[in-house]
């Protein structure tokens, strides 16, 4: 019976044996496996997903203007729902690659429909490669308005930010809304102030039939608002929209200025080619009663849910200025005014902020939007060579300011009439920017923009120029003379009509 | 008088039997008073050996059959000297006992009008075994054998008296052999007995069977001369043919033309029958058989005959026929019999209900309560790669026809095998198709957890490796990921799979098993045929393993086969073979997981909860692998140490399935055979992870088995340590952060349901923001496209042609403030209704794989939603309805005029082949069903404890 037995030993032990050999061989298998798979890249098979990129055909280009100016109620102070016209603009527009052709809208709340008072939407067929740009300008001359208004004629949008006007005691804003489109928009607005979104009835669903100006005083929506900031979101047709403040402090015309839409919510804001003027006559008058605003002021506002920490710089493009910095808190979805001088000591009486041409540059850790007013004071020397009566009104101007956005092409830009019109150029870059101003019709001018710098060159009134070599810069236009202040920035045709991919 | 005996004896190659049939010639106690020897041209040395014994009339005839070859015999012999002239028919097998001519001849002797009679057939080694001691009719004519194998316990010997007896070792009158010709020759083997007796009787002779008299047959009657015997599904044939023969030849010539028609159609219908005993191979035989009857030159011949020699009615023989109740016993005898010969041996497995597969199950049901119970009451699924389906089943049905298909701009071709699977899945309830997946998202976890019960309970006898295999199966990573990710393809195939495994285990030994398993395999398959060549591949190494069931292995493809090749087709013509291993369904964007995640059994980087976990916690979100990576280990473990314990067999195979699994996952990630809105959709790496998921448990449970005492301890620490590594998954779609959502069933905003209602084919453009900054435009029709009616020919599609190129120029000029007039498009297309969805809610939009990634892409694909929003508002023969809901913003084209869509008929092709398909889906059905005996089953605790599972032992031996 031993002989079984040993068989039997052998094979349990054979067993065993193969067993643990395989054992190794699937624990190296294993090792094997989970190296490949974790370490080794492996080919990839990919298709090529249906793509087309749809160069969209190109359509009419429109820009429409704001139109004249307006008051409420009439000349014999009836009426006082009503805006009427104090004059028409003076508009001028140029094509680059297509005639222009221009018509005045046909229906405004001001009653100007088809009219020269009427904003004047101008347009060209569509062409590749051709763009318009227009420019209005006004000087008020009537009772109780006074100072110089410039703004653009601008592409409609869905979504515009004004920033400034006042509902002040004194101070009147009125918001026009123009549907240049073939459909009724139907506008909300959001009116942010220091304490925060104005809250009133008939704020939203706001139409603006096509081809229709709305005009709608500011105040009531939010009356007694010292710093208002606007927001237009247009469903339907698109529209342009625009604030026109006007000043009357006491008896006296304080000024009047059409304010500009301004670039979408950043957290990068240049305002360029702000120019002082009369800071001697603006400081003066800031003594006066009622003049604390013609200080020079920036106002930012807060679109989203959490409060921005804005570093606020004013460059000089005089090297031989000093440049001032501050800083300031805006809360979410409120609004913050600070002069311009905040950071410099002005205690001392001292002009903080010379004449000459600046840049102010917004720098936020959240999403703002942002505006700056610039006032001029006429400094009028008495006889005697001593500063005049301190309760004489000095004769007075001011001009908003709106954020300009980085342009995306060569664009063009329109010269309203006005006083020694001037276009400074911002550089973010890090390359030095030969802008070539091609007139159309004019002289060609250039101009130099040093990398990180600012500069501005004095153009023709009436001319309409394509900047060439644009691409990067921040361009706005700006007059400034005795008491007539004004400025509006230059926008690239928005990227709406570039070519898109489309995946069918 | 004395009789004269003439014996023939036919020999055809039947030198194994002859000595012993010739010696037992030769001992008769009455011996024949004539013997010839018909020689049908044997090969062998049968001639010889019929020369060497003596003395015999030798005759050399053609190869005849029986009948024809004792006829031909007869010519040789002496001419009959009186009536009394008997003739004693013998082949080379039948070899007669000693007094069984006597016995035959002393039962005639004493009956003049007895003609035939027939001796005991028994088996040569036996004695005691009959296997035909006479024949009979039932009342439709088929052939009923009065005994067959049976033993002989002489409980048949007082009847006298039959219908017919078989034609060996028959004595017959020779002057009745001569007037009714013998034999009839359109019946070679089978019946040719029994239907001579028959005319015998209708002759007005008695036919008996003699209890006395035995004669052994060494083989078949239909096997004579034969080199190899018959197989079964050619005895079927054969008998088949000789009931169809004896059928035309005994009707009645008004029900002549009727029998003839019904051949065809009859031989349809038993084909099913044959598909239910689970004897496909018969289906071949059946049809053989009619045709050869219908076009058989001797029926006429043998009515003929018939007529001829016929003296009493059919009446007279009635009495002799079987009555149904009685055939029915003597089949049901022959089943029993049938299986207890080739008597499977035991199936031990633990009991469902003892043995735990109910209460895991139980346990299954509450988790998968807990898991979604967000999704209860819901009518429908949303979110990752899930939809509503059709309203209507007959929608879901009308999906499996080839043609034209409305998905995107519409295309044509064949549909995918899974619009099947889904219209089967809708059908459970009827009302709402939608809600079938609702609940099988509530029930995934229980039943995944039962068929990964049964299944491992072919792997192993006890009841805690079954259950622990059962729990690590439903909270397997690869199915939680899948449900959370709302993937319903990977769910079906997690929970198809361990079935699967189960019928092809069992596929080798039975067709039933064989046919369900090829209808899981097609199931599975349709659900993701990225795992086809794994599977097709583990198939053919199973099935040469076993080569007994080769046949019934190497088949279960054939169903798949046969449901992907409209599609295959339609692919290669396309030029885009890998575009057939695309998911079918929604085409599900998602971040391709790493290898190391694959390893881990996670499909995805956003199934990857460890990551957000460690990147919360402040550390690298490649440190999130580390814990799952330790929690498993011990799974992985156990399955390697299966191979160094007893049981192997099963876990060697286990881990091959495990790296099939794998391989077919990580090649998964790599191939990026279709697209969405212009991003790389890969096949879902899941499904190849279900299959890594089976093999590792497979292999862990054959380990957990090989453990004695240690069995329950490290079972427990494993399925403990496993659920820790899915705790992320578990937690997802607890808390509400998991993809799948409950949805209302809408597709698009109420109004273009409303409307969708009344015009079924009008369409809306679809423009969802992408995140690099493009669009996708894709139209719906109607109210939008359902879970069936999405298509891989669709979502694989990668050049565009002119229709598409038209709808990008109309979205792109829709998109953008343009001058292009869009009416004209808008009609052509029938588009009424424009859709931008809310970025995010649709899956697109503002889903990235990280923080980072998300605040990015966000921004682009809310720029090109901003800039679409403002150019739609800006066109004015569109006009915006409402405002934002949860579907997106709505635009209506202004003076929309709905054409009446045409009606497109299916194609002759396209109907023959769904009916092609559906029949052979069909018989596979039938042939899946259970008609036969179950193997008995035996739970472990009958049994005295340790012999390990016997699935893969008996097929080695068997």
């Amino acid at each position: 019976m031993a002989e079984p037995e040993r068989t039997g030993r052998a094979r349990r032990v054979a067993l065993v044996g193969l067993r643990v050999v395989a054992g190794m061989v699937g624990i190296a298998t294993a090792v094997a496996v989970i190296a490949v798979v974790g370490l080794v890249p492996l080919p990839t098979h990919a298709i090529t997903p249906p793509t087309v990129v749809v160069t969209p055909t190109p359509a009419n280009q429109t820009r429409l203007c704001a139109g004249g100016l307006l008051r409420l109620g009439d000349e014999s102070g009836q009426h006082a729902g009503t805006a009427s016209s104090i004059g028409a603009p003076s508009v001028r527009g140029g094509a680059v690659g297509a005639s222009l052709q221009g018509s005045a809208l046909a229906a405004s709340d001001a009653g100007t429909g088809g009219a020269s008072s009427a904003p004047r939407l101008l347009s060209i067929p569509a062409t590749p490669g051709a763009t318009l740009s227009g420019a209005q300008s006004q000087v008020a001359e009537a009772q109780d308005y006074s100072g110089f208004a410039a703004a653009s004629c601008a592409e409609p949008s869905g979504s515009i930010w004004l920033v400034g006007g006042s509902t002040s005691v004194g101070r009147t804003t009125l918001l026009t809304l123009a549907n240049a489109s073939g459909v009724d928009a139907t506008v909300a607005l959001t009116i942010l102030s220091p304490d925060g979104a104005v809250n009133a009835p008939g704020m939203a669903g706001i139409v603006v039939k096509a081809g229709e100006q709305r005009v709608i005083p500011l105040a009531g929506f939010a009356p007694d608002v010292a710093s208002p900031v606007v927001h237009v979101v247009a469903r339907g047709g698109q529209v342009t929209a625009y604030l026109q403040q006007s000043i009357v402090r006491g008896l006296d015309a304080g000024g009047i200025d059409i304010v500009n839409s301004g670039a979408e919510p950043a957290t990068h804001l240049v305002i360029p080619g702000v120019r002082v003027r009369n800071s001697v006559g603006v400081n003066r008058a800031l003594a006066l009663p009622g003049w604390d605003d013609v200080v020079a002021a920036v106002r930012v506002a807060v679109p989203g849910a959490a409060a921005a920490k804005v570093q606020v710089s004013l460059v000089p493009q005089d090297s031989k200025l000093t440049g001032l910095s501050f800083e300031m808190d805006v809360a979410a979805g409120q609004v913050n005014q600070l002069p311009l001088d905040s950071a410099a000591d002005t205690d001392t009486g001292s002009v903080a902020i010379p004449d000459g041409d600046y840049t102010v540059v917004l720098d936020s850790d959240r999403p703002v939007v942002a505006g700056a007013r610039v006032s001029t004071a006429v400094d009028a020397p008495g006889a005697d060579g001593s500063t005049s009566s301190d309760l004489t009104a000095p004769a007075s101007d001011f001009a908003w300011y709106a954020t300009a956005p980085v342009l995306t092409a060569d664009t063009a830009v329109t010269i309203a009439p006005g006083a020694s019109p001037e276009l400074s150029a911002t550089n973010t870059g890090a390359k030095d920017v030969a802008l070539v101003l091609k007139a159309q019709g004019g002289q060609d001018l250039t101009l130099n923009v040093p990398a990180g710098a600012a500069a501005s060159i004095p153009v023709a009134t009436g001319t309409t120029y394509l900047l060439q070599g644009a691409k990067g810069l921040i361009v706005g236009i700006s007059y400034a003379g005795d008491a007539l202040l004004g400025a509006y920035p230059v926008a690239s045709a928005r990227p709406v009509s570039g070519p898109i991919t489309i995946h069918p | 008088m004395q009789p004269r005996v003439t014996a023939i004896l036919v020999v055809r190659n039947g030198e194994p039997w002859l000595d012993r049939t010739l010696q037992a010639l030769g001992s008769q106690t009455r011996r024949p008073d004539a013997q010839v020897f018909v020689d049908c041209s044997s090969t062998d040395h049968s001639a010889e050996k019929l020369a060497t014994a003596s003395p015999a009339q030798y005759v050399l005839a053609p190869n005849l059959p029986l009948g024809d070859a004792v006829t031909f015999g007869l010519r040789q012999a002496a001419p009959a000297e009186s009536d009394d002239d008997w003739v004693w028919i013998l082949s080379a097998d039948t070899a007669p006992e000693a007094d069984a001519l006597e016995q035959l001849l002393a039962a005639v002797e004493i009956a003049p009008s007895v003609a035939i009679a027939g001796p005991k057939v028994v088996d040569p080694d036996d004695r005691a075994l009959i296997h035909s001691y006479g024949e009979s009719l039932s009342r439709f004519g088929s052939t009923v054998k009065l005994v067959e194998d049976e033993l002989d316990q002489a409980q048949h010997d007082l009847d006298g008296d039959v219908l017919g007896v078989t034609g060996s070792g028959m004595l017959v009158r020779r002057e009745l052999w001569e007037r009714l010709d013998g034999f009839d020759p359109g019946l070679p083997s089978v019946d040719a007995g029994l239907d001579f007796s028959i005319r015998a009787r209708l002759a007005g002779y008695r036919v008996i069977r003699v209890a006395g008299a035995r004669v052994s047959r060494g083989i078949r009657p239909e096997d004579l001369g034969r080199r190899r015997p018959l197989p079964g599904r050619g005895r079927i044939r054969v008998a088949r043919a000789a009931q169809l023969h004896r059928r035309m030849v005994y009707a009645p010539a008004g029900a002549l033309a009727f029998h003839w028609l019904s051949l065809v159609p009859l031989a349809i219908v038993r084909s099913v029958g044959q598909l239910l005993g689970k004897r496909p191979g018969a289906i071949g035989g059946e049809f053989a058989a009619a045709l050869l009857v219908a076009f058989d030159a001797g029926v006429g011949r043998a009515r003929t005959r018939l007529r001829r020699t016929r003296s009493l009615g059919w009446a007279a023989i009635a009495p002799l026929r079987i009555p149904g109740d009685e055939v029915r016993e003597v089949r049901a005898a022959a089943r029993d019999r049938a299986a207890s010969d080739g008597a499977e041996p035991d199936l031990v497995r633990p009991a469902f209900f003892s043995g735990g597969g109910v209460a895991v199950t139980l346990v299954g049901a509450l988790i998968g309560l807990g898991l979604f119970w967000r999704l209860l009451g819901a009518p429908a699924l949303g979110g990752g790669a899930l939809l509503p389906l059709a309203e209507r089943v007959g929608t879901l049905w009308s999906r499996m026809l080839a043609g034209a298909r409305d998905v995107g701009v519409g295309l044509t071709g064949p549909p995918d095998p899974f619009s099947g699977v889904v219209a089967v899945l809708g059908s459970l309830t009827p009302w709402n198709p939608s809600l079938s997946l609702v609940l099988l998202w509530i029930t995934a976890v229980p039943f995944a957890a039962l068929a990964a019960w049964w299944c491992a309970t072919r792997f192993t006898e006890r009841r805690s490796p079954a259950i622990f295999a059962a729990i690590l199966w439903m909270l397997a990573p690869p199915l939680l990921a899948a449900l959370d990710a709302g993937r319903p393809t990977a769910v079906l195939v997690h929970l198809l799979l361990p079935w699967l495994v189960l019928a092809v285990l069992e596929a080798s030994r039975s067709w039933s098993a064989s046919a369900a398993a090829a209808l899981l395999f097609a199931a599975v398959v349709a659900c993701a045929p990225v795992l086809a060549p794994a599977l097709v591949l583990a198939l053919v190494a199973w099935a040469f393993a076993h080569p007994r069931g080769l046949v019934r292995v190497l088949g279960i493809p054939i169903p798949a086969a046969a449901l992907f090749a409209p599609l295959v087709i339609a692919q290669l013509v396309r030029g885009d073979p890998l575009g057939l291993l695309a998911d079918p369904g929604v085409a599900g964007v998602d971040a391709p997981a790493t290898g190391w995640h694959l390893l881990l059994g996670q499909p995805t980087l956003s199934s990857d909860g460890w990551a957000s976990l460690a990147t919360a916690i402040g550390l690298p979100a490649g440190l999130g692998l580390l814990a799952p990576a330790i929690l498993l280990a011990p799974l992985a473990a156990a399955a390697l140490l299966a191979v160094f314990l007893p049981g192997s067999r099963r876990a060697i195979p286990s881990l091959i399935v495990a790296l099939l699994g794998l391989v077919t996952a990580v090649v998964s990630t790599h191939l990026g055979v279709a697209s969405a809105g212009g991003q790389l959709v890969t096949p879902w790496a899941g499904s190849g992870l279900s299959l890594y998921w089976l093999g590792m448990v497979g292999a862990a449970v054959v380990a957990l088995d090989a453990l004695a005492s240690a069995r329950v301890i490290v079972g427990i620490a494993l399925v403990i340590a496993s659920t820790a590594a899915v705790a992320p998954l578990i937690i997802s779609p607890v808390v509400g952060t998991a993809a799948v959502t409950a949805s209302d069933g809408q597709l698009l905003p109420a109004l273009v349901t409303a409307e969708a209602a009344a015009h079924p084919k009008i369409g809306t453009l679809v423009l969802t923001p992408q995140q690099d900054g493009s669009l996708s435009a894709v139209v719906e029709r109607g109210a939008g496209t359902t879970l069936d009616a999405e298509s891989t020919l669709w979502t694989t599609r990668r050049a565009t042609d002119a229709t598409s190129r038209q709808l990008s120029t109309l979205s792109g000029n829709l998109a953008s403030r343009s001058g292009f007039d869009a009416t004209t498009s808008l009609k052509t297309f029938q588009i009424e209704f424009i859709v931008v969805p809310e970025l995010g809610t649709d899956g697109t939009g503002a889903t990235g794989t990280t923080a980072t990634g998300t605040a990015q892409t966000g921004t682009a694909a809310a720029q090109v939603r901003q800039r679409v929003a403002e150019a739609l508002d800006g066109t004015p023969v569109l006009t915006r309805v409402g405002d934002t809901t949860s579907e997106g913003t709505l635009w209506r084209v202004a003076g929309f005029t709905p054409t009446a869509p045409a009606i497109v008929a299916p194609t002759r092709t396209s109907v023959a082949l769904l009916i092609g398909q559906g029949v052979l889906v069909l018989l596979t059905l039938l042939l899946a069903i259970p008609t036969g005996r179950r193997r008995r089953v035996v739970t472990d605790s009958a049994l005295p404890g340790d012999d390990p599972a016997n699935t893969f032992d008996e097929d080695e031996n068997g």
